[in-house]
């Protein structure tokens, strides 16, 4: 009975996710489309809810499950970046003729994946879960069958991620058969006893890297993410870019911090130089970029590249874990929330958003406009908002680490970011519209969670510290 | 008679490279698909085999075969609906003609 009640939030998500595909056939299209939302929401928060009054902390379902701070952490994270991006979405939905059930129910089953790599204790586990998360994103980015740029994004993402969870699993393989276990606490103490790295223990070091860098969009493994974020319809992209990054940076932690952490000598220098190129790479590309959405997909590659700097430092104990945690936290809401805003501009006939498209946009919609300046000022990282806090505190661990050299790398990103990220602000607020201007449309649902959002991400920029206790709390138990 | 464990492992890294290069070198999303199940078997294989190495105190192996099973069959059905979607727009299944956005 325990080891049930210790799913309770998935299994809520999970029912909510089959009550939304069959409330789509049985309500009808014009009741559907305002009662899916609500039923989806609703069903999310009852999950939140139950994520706070579980069962005590420890192992479940001999082993394969683990309920900790950490699992606590990421379930709220995922729970509440679906909400958004459910709250984001109606609107767009009905405009561009998406099937709203498969819609939220793809988000929901996507949503159960990424908590059951919150709570996996296990290689299984992680495994499974990491695939329940993928399979319905690849699903998300071609909801729009009759769109071709839709399909491209499919199908590229489907194969390298296909690809890759295949290099994962022989990883895993590998990992079974040195050390005998599938368990990560029995991994770990296998490594700790047997002491320095064996050929067929790199062997799968380096395919697990590389499976997990694929998942979390790490250059060079990240081909697939610019064509998926731009071809994908925009809400879809919203979530796709913040849901499964998340994830794959749980499932990160978990084995690489987690299970493979007596190895961290040999892969943290690894994660350092993968952290510096990848932040480069996104940003410098990023630059040259004239559609905003495109921009925006090369821009979440470098914030991988932050966050995967904090992984790098995580010699530097607890706080690295924390600074970790804080940033997804941070990035979810700022990004999501960044590409929610090109649903004002994203109409018929348009993909994404050109920069010119966005001239003069604070005179149009000036509510919007102010959301978007600060998620972009955010995301930026300039005070007083989540993101530069978040910045400090991946900066903090990695001098602790003794990697000053990353830490600078990370400042001087910063500048080179701030260049495209504010270009977009002069041009919403600065430049006048030229052209033919498409007709704005001005949607209440999505103002409303956008202006939430935008409210969220100063206020905890001026007083961070519950969130970021939170966060270390929740990095306690990846430290042993 | 017993097959030693080196003999599985040899033949179960074979499939994974025959799959990676697969994945690699060809263009046909369908054919790239199925270098991928090839990929996910060498797997399988590698966890039986290692699994059978340790007997009876340890099935953890043949357990993460059984689902993986069920993973590449969920990841097939998905994968071949957006290979059939995308071919419906346009017919071919050529990814490197498959490519409207740069990149």
């Amino acid at each position: 009975m325990t080891d049930v009640a210790a799913v309770y939030p998935e299994i809520i998500v999970t029912i909510v996710a089959c009550l939304v595909l069959v409330g789509d056939t049985a309500l009808g299209r014009r009741r559907a489309t305002a009662a899916l939302p609500a039923i989806t929401v609703a069903g999310l928060a009852l999950a939140i809810v139950a994520t706070v009054t579980v069962v005590p902390l420890g192992h479940y379902f001999r082993g394969f499950v683990v309920v900790d701070a950490f699992t606590g952490f990421f379930r709220a994270v995922f729970l509440l970046l679906a909400i958004f991006a459910t709250l984001v979405s109606p609107e767009y939905l009905e405009r561009r003729r998406i099937p709203a059930g498969e819609y939220y129910a793809t988000i929901c089953f996507s949503t159960v994946g990424a908590m059951t790599i919150a709570l996996s204790s296990d290689l299984i586990t992680l495994f499974v879960g990491l695939e329940l998360m993928t399979i319905p994103i690849y699903v998300l980015a071609g909801i729009q069958r009759g769109d071709r740029y839709s399909n491209e994004a499919a199908l590229k993402y489907f194969l390298l991620g296909a690809f890759s969870s295949a290099l994962l699993l022989y990883g895993f393989a590998w990992l079974y058969g040195v050390t005998r276990a599938t368990d990560f606490a029995a991994i770990a103490s296998y490594l700790v006893a047997n002491g320095v790295a064996s050929g067929p223990t790199i062997v799968a070091l380096a395919l697990v890297t590389v499976g997990l860098g694929f998942k979390a969009a790490v250059v060079p493994f990240h081909q697939w993410t610019p064509d998926a974020y731009e071809g994908a319809p925009t809400p879809a992209t919203a979530f796709m870019s913040v849901g499964p990054k998340a994830a794959a940076f749980a499932a990160i932690l978990r084995v690489l911090v987690g299970a493979l952490g007596p190895l961290a000598v040999d892969w943290s220098i690894v994660i350092a130089v993968l952290a510096a190129v990848t932040m480069t790479a996104g940003n410098v590309v990023a630059l040259a970029q004239g559609n905003t959405k495109r921009m925006l997909a090369y821009s979440s590659i470098a914030h991988t590249g932050y966050i995967l700097a904090a992984v790098a430092a995580s010699r530097a104990g607890v706080s690295a874990g924390a600074a970790v945690l804080f940033y997804l936290f941070a990035y979810g809401l700022m990004n999501l929330g960044a590409f929610a805003c090109l649903l004002y501009v994203d109409l018929d006939g348009t993909r994404g958003a050109s920069l010119d498209e966005l001239n003069g946009f604070a005179r149009r919609e000036p509510l919007g406009a102010l959301a978007f300046a600060v998620f972009l000022v955010s995301l930026t990282g300039i005070p007083p908002t989540i993101g530069f806090i978040a910045k400090f505190y991946v900066i903090q661990p990695v001098l602790d680490a003794g990697l000053a050299w990353l830490a600078v790398v990370i400042a001087l990103n910063a500048v080179l970011a701030a260049f495209y990220y504010l270009r977009v602000v002069v041009r919403m607020y600065m430049y006048d519209p030229e052209g033919a201007v498409p007709r704005l449309v001005s949607p209440r649902l999505l103002s409303t969670s956008l202006g939430v959002a935008s409210a969220a991400v100063v206020i905890l920029g001026i007083v961070p510290n519950s969130l970021l206790e939170w966060a270390q709390r929740a990095a306690q138990p990846l430290v042993r | 008679m017993s097959v030693p464990l080196g003999a599985f492992i040899a033949v179960s890294a074979t499939l994974f490279f025959i799959g990676t290069a697969g994945v690699l070198v060809r263009r046909n999303a369908v054919v790239i698909l199925m270098c991928v199940e090839l990929m996910l078997n060498a797997a399988n294989l590698a966890l039986v085999a290692f699994s059978r190495r340790y007997g009876a105190v340890d099935e953890r192996g043949s357990v993460f075969v059984v689902f993986v099973f069920v993973i590449a069959a969920a990841e097939v059905a998905v994968g071949l609906a957006i290979v059939l979607s995308a071919y419906r727009n346009r017919p071919t299944v050529d990814v490197d003609e498959i490519r409207a956005m740069k990149g």
